[in-house]
């Protein structure tokens, strides 16, 4: 499960380059097709792949401008403190990467059947 | 079960990413916004500075270097015309595209594009005032002068080469809030932009309050309580300017026209906030024996600021000042000859005229004992996510009507009532201040607002010879004296625009013997003046506070200048207070309302931000105002414009037993003592009940709360409760969302020198340091010396960064 998250976290970060924010779903879903074990597995190392990457992103940005939008953003989404933005951020992109790494899993497990 | 659960897995993913990617309601498309490679994490920045960039672009005829200094603003200097102004468009839209392409959205009615249905009624509105077929006419008449043609042109090729390096990534963070993609920009957003600036500015009328106000109380009332020239006032060119011309002729009609009582058509109240002061001195009253020129327009303070500071450079010019993102040249600023600024004319320049249908069709109206055909225009409003909507507006020759859904007063002969503003007419505004930037004398100067129409406005100037001098400038048309002050006879030719006045005999005057001049929206003229152009102007106080303290002031420096445009003396309060002070009974206050008449009886009339005395003077007058004329002039349904605040202290100080006071809504026979203290009372529990006992939340500062909004109005993006003073009718203006948007003292000479600041900052990004970096120094009442560089020097110890344009 760590290497497929790391695979995720790696290949995401490469994908974002170039694709639209919804290419971490594609790259979850095809590690999770190739790489993981159980379907829980599969859930836990889409969502720490991706929602590590955009945690560590969206902090060191924040870190990196003094969070200068980090504050105007949560005043915009009427979040109590800041640092829910960030949080947000990870869970946001770990719900797809772990939903899409699942679904490339369970997908897998018809096609050997 | 496998299948089963690949369905589930596979539905739930594909759904979340499609719901994440879709703008619902006022949230933005989450997982779009949120992704920290492309979403709006990619707008936080730091600092700029100690970069040189270099960028390589078509459309350029020479190599161009921009100078940022430490406080942001760029330097251009270009080799030729062409590149300036290219130049000028592309490094504006850098810091300001969004705010750009957002504000001529909005001039032109097409907001619904980005909102959605909410906008339909603002965007419906916009079409009916005929913003976009006037910006078409004004592109027609800037594309026919080959000058400001080729400098349009240049200046959308600039942003629209920026626009092109744009990944979505790039985008300002209002697009991926509100989801949406910047388009090319045009030539007609130019137009539309200087459209837009002419509604902020001239946009009102009060004709239908006004036949209204007639047909209910009389020609005296009206007379008396709507006068055309007020009390006490000072006008722009000083009493007794002699008027050396023969004026042109204006036919009257015979009979007399009463407009029928209607409902409420549209609210175009003038905004009492939007104002602006300037102001000149001569060499005769200054410590360098040169003129000072200051200036400060009084405009809604928005984030991003309607201001963009820059100073363009090329051969054949060199001017430093504020332009509008969305416009070439510099609107208000200096070169290294003449300095000018602006303040608003208040000409009236918008009538409404009752037109009489043939039938219910509305086909064919009446004028002049004709019936003549309307014209259609059919206005297509695309709403975001609903498709396109089709609005018909009907035109008569006058101009549009604007609303259509009034209840008619006889079915037969609908009355309806068409719009004439002067914003419909081609004009080319741009001309002028394209002329202002090269000017070098006082000849210049008059050749250049010679071009100019709309929005009239106070051009004063000043130059290095020491000529001062003030224009009341703009197209005025030709009018009967009074017409337009109420609804027209849109049938009889004699009600229609004449004719203009000539440029020559607009009111100006050169080097005054008092050596100063001055404008703040007060009345251009006194009486003799032999052309009416309208009726109510700002009151005096701000005027006669600067002619007062100008008039005492004697060998001035810029810092001077200053404090003036820092003044917070209340002349209002200072006209009416003692008055009221004194005929309120002090025997019936409670020991927490005798608390505040002290207050008030030793206040020095300065509005300072820590003082409480001006929150309880506002509390009380605005009640005080409402119980004398809310019996007669308010109330359900009715539409009555209210007597004016300087009528209402005359009235107080000289006709304390005037009837009005009476409220007729009661059997007592009410004094205006008895108002007095009814609405001190009310005053006392207004604020009693939101703040406590006096305390230090009454402070003025505190309880005004200057709020800076984002133009969009999106929360968290503003500077909210600013603990600042001044107010509205103040020289300094700083109302709770309008106040002095630049403020810029220029002093003359062989060097020219200039202050300025405005409350925002050079870039438009809100993840941006620089997003609102003066208005901490704009609150505190400081200036920053504007750096007015002679030659490209990127070694000066003011220079951070640079960007260099080369050609592809």
């Amino acid at each position: 499960m760590i290497l497929a998250a790391l695979l995720i976290f790696i290949l995401s970060f490469i994908a974002e380059m170039f694709l639209p924010w919804w290419s971490i779903a594609t790259v979850a879903f095809a590690v999770g097709f190739v790489k993981t074990a159980t379907g829980w597995k599969s859930f836990w190392a889409g969502f720490l792949g991706v929602g590590f990457l955009w945690w560590m992103t969206s902090g060191t940005i924040h870190i990196r401008t003094n969070g200068i939008l980090t504050s105007k953003v949560g005043e915009m989404l009427t979040l109590p403190l800041p640092i829910l933005v960030i949080l947000i951020t990870g869970l946001v992109g770990g719900l797809v990467g772990g939903l899409a790494a699942s679904s490339g899993f369970h997908l897998r497990a018809i096609v050997k059947k | 079960m496998r299948g089963f659960k690949f369905i589930l897995t596979f539905a739930a993913t594909l759904g979340l990413v499609i719901a994440l990617n879709t703008k619902i309601g006022l949230l933005p498309p989450l997982g779009k916004f949120l992704d920290p490679f492309q979403g709006f994490w990619q707008n936080a920045e730091t600092d700029r500075g100690g970069e040189t960039a270099t960028l390589q672009l078509a459309n350029l005829k020479a190599t161009v270097s921009i100078l940022y200094d430490d406080r942001q603003i760029p330097h251009i200097f270009a080799e030729n015309d062409h590149d300036l102004y290219f130049s000028q468009g592309y490094v504006t839209a850098k810091d300001r595209l969004w705010q750009m392409e957002f504000q001529t959205h909005a001039a032109a009615g097409r907001l619904s594009e980005i909102v959605g249905e909410r906008a339909l009624e603002y965007d419906r509105f916009q079409r009916r005032i005929g913003m976009l077929s006037g910006a078409r006419n004004t592109i027609k008449a800037m594309a026919r002068d080959v000058v400001i043609r080729e400098v349009i042109l240049a200046y959308t090729a600039g942003v629209n080469t920026f626009i092109e390096t744009l990944d979505p990534r790039d985008y300002p963070v209002e697009y991926k809030i509100l989801d949406y993609a910047p388009e090319p920009w045009t030539p007609l957003k130019c137009a539309l932009l200087l459209k837009y600036m002419a509604w902020m500015l001239t946009g009102y009328a009060s004709d239908l309050q006004m036949s209204n106000t007639l047909a209910r109380f009389g020609k005296e009332v009206v007379e008396d309580l709507f006068p055309y020239y007020p009390d006490n006032i000072q006008p722009v060119i000083p009493e007794g300017t002699p008027w050396n011309f023969k004026p042109l002729r204006v036919k009257k009609p015979e009979r007399g026209f009463v407009a029928k009582i209607t409902g409420k058509i549209l609210p175009y109240e003038a905004n009492p906030a939007t104002g602006s002061n300037n102001w000149v001195v001569s060499g005769s009253k200054t410590a360098s024996g040169f003129p000072i020129l200051a200036n400060d327009p009084h405009l809604e303070m928005n984030l991003p600021s309607i201001w963009y500071e820059m100073q363009l450079t090329s051969p054949s010019v060199n001017v430093y000042g504020v332009s509008l993102p969305g416009a070439p040249n510099i609107v208000i600023g200096f070169n290294e000859k003449i300095a000018w600024g602006v303040t608003n004319g208040e000409a009236d320049v918008m009538d409404f005229y009752e037109i009489t249908f043939k039938d219910s069709t509305l086909e064919e109206y009446r004028h002049d004992h004709k019936w003549r055909k309307i014209r259609k225009v059919v206005e297509e409003i695309r709403v975001k996510g609903a498709g396109t909507v089709l609005d018909t507006v009907i035109y008569t020759h006058h101009g549009p009507i604007p609303y259509i859904n009034e209840k008619p007063f006889n079915r037969r002969v609908p009355v309806l009532h068409a719009l004439r503003w002067l914003g419909h007419d081609p004009s080319n505004e741009a001309r002028t201040f394209y002329e202002l930037n090269y000017a070098e004398n006082y000849g210049d100067y008059v050749e250049a607002l010679s071009h100019y129409i709309c929005p009239a406005q106070n051009f004063v100037f000043a130059d290095a010879n020491g000529d001062i001098a003030i224009w009341h400038n703009g197209r005025f048309p030709l009018r009967w004296h009074g017409q337009g002050k109420f609804i027209g006879d849109g049938s009889d030719p004699l009600y229609d625009w004449q004719g203009w006045v000539p440029h020559s005999q607009n009111p100006h005057i050169k080097n005054p013997a008092r050596g100063f001049l001055s404008s703040a929206n007060q009345n251009a003229t006194d009486l003799t003046y032999p052309y009416y152009l309208n009726w109510y102007y700002a009151p005096h106080y701000r005027s006669s506070r600067i002619n007062q303290r100008l008039m005492e002031m004697e060998e001035i420096t810029p810092d001077d200048f200053r404090k003036l445009q820092l003044d917070t003396r209340n002349l209002f309060a200072e006209s009416v207070l003692p008055a009221l002070l004194s005929i309120l009974n002090e025997s019936s206050l409670s020991r927490e309302e005798s608390g505040m008449f002290q207050e008030l009886s030793s206040w020095d009339f300065f509005n300072d931000a820590d003082k409480i005395a001006p929150t309880i003077f506002k509390n009380w007058w605005g009640k005080l105002y409402d119980a004398i004329w809310a019996d007669e002039f308010g109330g359900e349904g009715s539409y009555f414009r209210f007597p004016s605040r300087v009528r209402t202290v005359q009235m107080i100080v000289e006709e304390p037993n005037a009837h009005w006071f009476d409220n007729v809504k009661t059997t007592d026979v009410e004094t205006l003592s008895d108002l007095a203290l009814t609405s001190f009372n009310a005053a006392y529990s207004g604020l009693s009940e939101s703040f406590g006992d006096m305390n230090e939340s009454w402070q003025w500062g505190r309880y005004k709360g200057t709020d800076i909004i984002h133009l969009a109005r999106i929360p968290g993006f503003g500077r909210m409760d600013l603990d600042v003073g001044g107010d509205l009718r103040i020289v300094n203006a700083i109302g709770k969302t309008h106040g002095p948007s630049w403020r810029m003292v220029v002093a003359l000479g062989p060097e020219v020198k200039a202050w300025g600041i405005y409350p925002g900052g050079q870039s438009g990004n809100p993840g941006s340091p620089h997003y609102d970096d003066f208005v901490d120094d704009w609150v505190e009442g400081d200036l920053a010396e504007l750096l007015f560089l002679k030659s490209a020097d990127s070694e000066h110890r003011r220079i951070v960064s640079k960007l260099n344009l080369e050609v592809k």
